[in-house]
């Protein structure tokens, strides 16, 4: 058998904060105005204090990788050619981190300093980001 | 704290890749098994506790309720306890509570799965695990988190390929001595190092296979366990924990919150150094990294278990054995019921019933298991 259902998810009030940065070309944190307490990707509530959050700022953008791999297979679990390379990026002083694809001409190491290429056309979402390449 | 609570019986079906049951046939299988071990009859249940992983594997929602007449639910109170991987240890830790309670004194714990149902396979389901927004757009796939986890993990202890594939050569190894075993076999680190690599540094052969199969275990109140056996096993600590939704908001070097879990196990175990006082480890090896990174945690100590293992201290007759079993990467990945196979293998090792894969004078024993978006511990101690 199969299943044919569709989904429509809203982003909600953090996260539109932040689909709204990529847009703008922006990496957006939400800052508690209670404990200071930065994360990425924003929330609507802080996960230190649990107060509401109100502030949201633009973070500077080059980060660390933090950790990397490099996938054989799609979600399929069919081969890809070339592989792709996935890393984890962190942001100093930013709880949190953003999950991307690295430019396929960079080589990865634990601790470079990477950072986001926007694409031209953009429309508020993760994909604005075409990966992150070495800063 | 709360009423003492018994192991009694265990039974499961044989885990295979394909089983051609279906998941009721597999479930009266491994129930019938565990009230034959002990004596019971289904009559004499009070309750039922069962555990199955994501609806999406079968294709159809409320799948709990396919156990309800295999394990003669009907007219009792049952329930369904879902923790994603967890979930095999987390159905014995509610089956705990039922009858730590006092509500009831006799339940039957089941848990199952059918990965052979999604068609050509399971892989893409999991893809609904991840968040709509910020991650399904880049295609994620489930090894490639384990991949990163990994790599972060080695790096932390400067740990070889080579060592880790020993995980798997040891525990499809200890699989060959398990009469319901999918993937014993003796092979060697090099078979693992040759296997393709999924995602970096994952190999096939580091990951444990999908499997269909159950197994199931009868609990009892202390005065009724004493009646039903001589060799009860007791379920002596309890600890259940989560990390973040978010794994960006991990400790992906060390499972904090399987410390956590595993604390909350000994403190009311009275277990106060688990190196001394635990003779037998079942942590969860859905990959052969997680064995190591689920024991650091266990014994509280980051970094200790690959040393363990470099030393051979993890084999069956070493001083740390762990997963005699033959683990999830020999026995099999039956999701939920692989978990509850772990509890099990406690039962058996425990009471003495582990023919080849006994460990001699073995008392103590810890289970565990993880999952949901690989946040979720759940652990329970064993003494005989």
């Amino acid at each position: 058998m199969s299943i044919e259902s569709f989904y429509e998810y809203p982003a909600g009030v953090a996260l539109s904060r932040f689909l709204e940065g990529l847009r703008l070309g922006r990496l957006i944190a939400s800052k508690c105005g209670t404990c200071n307490h930065m994360i990425i990707p924003p929330r609507a509530y802080c996960l230190k204090c649990y107060r509401p959050i109100k502030e949201y700022q633009t973070i500077e953008e080059k980060g660390l990788i933090v950790t990397y791999t490099r996938s054989f297979i799609n979600i399929e679990g069919e081969p890809v050619n070339p592989p792709v390379t996935w890393v984890f990026v962190k942001f100093d002083g930013v709880d949190g981190g953003l999950l991307h694809i690295l430019d396929p001409s960079i080589n990865p190491q634990t601790g470079m300093r990477v950072r986001p290429v926007f694409r031209e056309q953009r429309s508020g979402s993760i994909l604005d980001i075409k990966w992150f390449t070495a800063a | 704290m709360g009423k003492k609570v018994a192991i009694v019986g265990a039974g499961m079906t044989y885990f295979r890749s394909m089983l051609p049951m279906t998941p009721q046939e597999m479930i009266y299988e491994a129930a019938r098994k565990s009230l034959d071990d002990c004596g019971l009859e289904f009559k004499d249940i009070d309750a039922v506790v069962s555990g199955s992983a994501p609806d999406a594997f079968d294709g159809y929602h409320h799948k709990g309720l396919v156990g309800v007449e295999p394990s003669d639910g009907v007219g009792k109170p049952y329930s369904r306890i879902y923790v994603g991987g967890g979930t095999g240890v987390g159905v014995a830790v509610a089956g705990w509570w039922h009858v730590a309670s006092g509500a009831f004194k006799k339940v039957l714990v089941v848990a199952w799965e059918k990965m052979s149902h999604p068609y050509p396979h399971a892989q893409p389901l999991f893809k609904t695990i991840f968040d709509p927004i910020i991650e399904q757009p880049l295609g994620p796939n489930l090894i490639w988190i384990f991949a990163l986890e990994m790599r972060r993990y080695m790096e932390a202890h400067k740990l070889s390929k080579e060592l880790i594939a020993r995980v798997a050569v040891k525990n499809k190894g200890n699989a060959l001595d398990h009469p319901y075993a999918q993937l014993g076999a003796k092979i060697t680190v090099e078979d693992v190092l040759k296997s393709p690599v999924l995602v970096w540094p994952v190999h096939r052969l580091d990951i444990s296979p999908s499997s269909d199969g159950a197994v199931a275990l009868v609990f009892a109140s202390e005065e009724e366990a004493k009646k039903i056996t001589d060799t009860p096993v007791w379920i002596d600590g309890v600890g259940a924990c989560l990390d973040s939704q978010f794994w960006t908001n991990r400790d992906l070097a060390y499972p904090y919150y399987v410390y956590l879990a595993a604390q909350q196990a000994y403190k009311m175990a009275g277990i106060a150094n688990p190196l001394k006082e635990i003779d037998v480890f079942e942590p969860y090896d859905p990959f052969t990294y997680k064995e190591l990174h689920h024991l650091d945690a266990l014994l509280g100590k980051p970094g200790l278990a690959p040393k363990l293992l470099a030393e051979g201290q993890l084999e069956r007759d070493g001083d740390y054995p762990t997963c005699p079993s033959g683990g999830l990467l020999g026995v099999g990945n039956p999701i939920a019921a692989a978990g509850l196979m772990k509890v099990a293998e406690l039962y058996w090792q425990l009471s003495g019933r582990a023919g080849k894969r006994q460990v001699p004078n073995a008392c103590v024993g810890v289970a565990q298991a993880w999952g949901d978006l690989m946040q979720v511990a759940q652990v329970v101690v064993c003494r005989s």
